[in-house]
């Protein structure tokens, strides 16, 4: 028997039988060993109930894998190994028969979601691709999305890209805060996951705030229109709400409501990139359009190769997203000028202007 | 399939390593589920987690006979599972703006146990506790999870991470100090007193 009388805080949360007895339900249960050890030992209740406590705020909340998940991994496995193994020993075949049987009526109910379109049809077998910004030194990482939008994360948040978008609709999940640009493109809605909430725009820009520890989740809409729902295992609570520009929109999570409201342009600016208002330059030095841009978005850009301070552009810019923008002056410069994004950086390399 | 034939990790081991593929299926039956939950804070793609699996027994089959003998099979699983899954995100970074491809980070939010808390002052105490536990750092999470819910050792845990024993150690005996100043000791106290109260009655 081990010395619980030496017992520390670590000590007791570091053992298995202890950490148990908590889940299952601890000090109600009476007529448990842990129970009674602790009841004659009223010297170690307190350290022991810290470690309760700790244990409580410290669950693990796991979905139920799915049907046949196991069973599917099990038979998908021993074929691949009997296919590694043609001249494998007859007799020791028996024990694992009755599997195969059941592997196959679980392939046949897998043909038939097929025809339904059920879910296993749908499922994409690409994995998707996490970019995180882990939050060090504050900076806001920008993301070009394939379809020409732009994603601004701020610390702390990651976004999921599926491998490529699908022809129908263009997916993405979010963690914590971003602000988009969707480039738009009609045929093709925009969706943004986020826990129980979704966000579905055509082409516009809007911020999203939804960290998963946060209470309520946030939408603010700078241009276009938003369409925001929430994800209900009841269709028929699903709240859908549209927004335009400079509304605001509050998931209480806990109570589902979804609230919108007006708010001014100016808190608008405060929290978020002041991407739509119309820029004109003419003549301007390439060094100035980008601290322009730079200091429009809070993003740092670092130009590398040649000079461009005898680089001088006409241009206008509207609503189009930040890697668009630097895709025409880009252009503009020259064929030898390309951007790219590293770390939380937006790096031009360029041979100079008309090279 | 419910019931195994081996009792013990190291027969069950021996047994797999001598090519038996009775052995192979009660380890997969065992290990699928820990293994499956462990991935899913490492990658939200059910379907990249279940070809590591896959891919994890297929290959500890085929070199079974140049493998160390086992105490412990989950932490070794959890070991190649871990390493399968960073190659397979690695391999499918794609963004091609993208410099630096994502590393491997564990995410997960712990919650509180709601079912075995009674009145609303406790709740109001665990979910402080609880939001100091999901602000600590993505590896501290992690050594906390494997302790706690894969009931590893420290020195399994050092294994599973790539980092040193010590560090391991460290890191794990930060989480709970910080933890630890965090209740004061009025609560400490009321707990004292639900306690007694308990044990009287």
């Amino acid at each position: 028997m081990k010395n619980y009388i030496d017992y520390q805080l670590e000590d007791f949360l570091e053992d298995q039988s202890f950490r148990e007895w908590v889940r299952a339900g601890g000090k109600d249960q009476p007529a448990t060993q842990w129970h009674l050890w602790l009841s004659q030992h009223a010297e170690q209740a307190a350290i022991a109930a810290t470690a309760q406590e700790i244990l409580l705020a410290t669950g693990v909340k796991e979905q139920a894998l799915p049907a046949q998940y196991k069973e599917r991994i099990i038979e998908n496995t021993l074929q691949s190994v009997q296919e590694l193994a043609p001249h494998r020993n007859v007799f020791g075949r028996n024990w694992h028969f009755p599997l195969s049987i059941a592997a196959s009526i679980v392939l046949l109910i897998m043909a038939l979601w097929q025809f339904n379109i059920g879910p296993f049809g749908k499922q994409d077998p690409t994995p998707w691709t996490i970019i995180a910004n882990k939050g060090e030194g504050a900076t806001i990482k920008p993301i070009a999305l394939s379809d020409g939008s732009t994603v601004l994360l701020y610390p702390g948040s990651s976004l999921h890209l599926p491998p490529t978008f699908a022809s129908k609709q263009r997916v993405v999940h979010l963690e914590g805060k971003a602000f988009f640009e969707i480039q738009k493109d009609a045929s093709r809605p925009f969706y943004v996951h986020s826990q129980e909430m979704v966000t579905k725009v055509l082409g516009t820009s809007f911020l999203i705030e939804a960290f998963e520890t946060d209470p309520r989740f946030e939408v603010v809409v700078k241009s276009g229109k938003v369409t925001v729902s929430t994800v209900e295992k009841d269709s028929k609570k699903q709240q859908e709400i549209e927004l335009s520009p400079n509304h605001q929109l509050v998931l209480e999570r806990d109570r589902h409501t979804m609230v919108k409201k007006v708010i001014t342009t100016e808190e608008v600016q405060r929290v978020s990139p002041n991407n739509i208002q119309k820029l004109i330059f003419e003549d301007s030095s390439v060094a100035s359009i980008l601290q322009v841009l730079e200091k429009r978005y809070d993003v740092k850009i670092v130009l590398k190769g040649a000079s461009l301070a005898d680089c001088a552009l006409t241009t206008t810019f509207n609503d189009e997203p930040l890697f668009e923008k630097l895709k025409i002056i880009c252009q503009a410069i020259g064929p030898s000028t390309d951007f790219k994004v590293l770390e939380n950086q937006i790096l031009i390399t360029t041979k100079g202007c008309n090279n | 399939m419910k019931q195994h034939p081996y009792s013990g990790d190291e027969s069950l081991w021996l047994d797999f390593q001598s090519g038996s593929e009775l052995a192979l299926t009660q380890l997969m039956d065992q290990y699928i589920e820990p293994m499956t939950y462990y991935g899913r804070k490492l990658s939200r793609n059910d379907d990249l987690i279940q070809d590591c699996i896959q891919e994890t027994f297929i290959e500890i089959w085929q070199y079974r006979q140049s493998l160390k003998a086992l105490q412990e099979i989950r932490p070794y699983l959890l070991t190649c599972l871990r390493r399968k899954i960073g190659k397979a995100i690695k391999k499918d970074n794609h963004i091609s703006l993208e410099e630096n491809p994502p590393t491997l980070t564990f995410e997960l939010d712990f919650s509180i146990e709601d079912r075995l808390v009674k009145n609303e002052e406790e709740t109001q105490r665990l979910q402080e506790l609880n939001r100091h536990i999901n602000s600590l750092s993505k590896r501290r999470k992690e050594i906390i999870y494997l302790k706690f819910y894969q009931n590893l050792s420290n020195e399994e845990i050092a294994q599973i991470m790539g980092v040193r024993y010590q560090t391991a150690t460290n890191l794990l005996h930060e989480a709970i100090s910080s933890l630890r100043e965090l209740i004061p000791s009025k609560s400490i106290l009321s707990l004292l007193y639900t306690w007694g109260y308990l044990f009287a009655h």
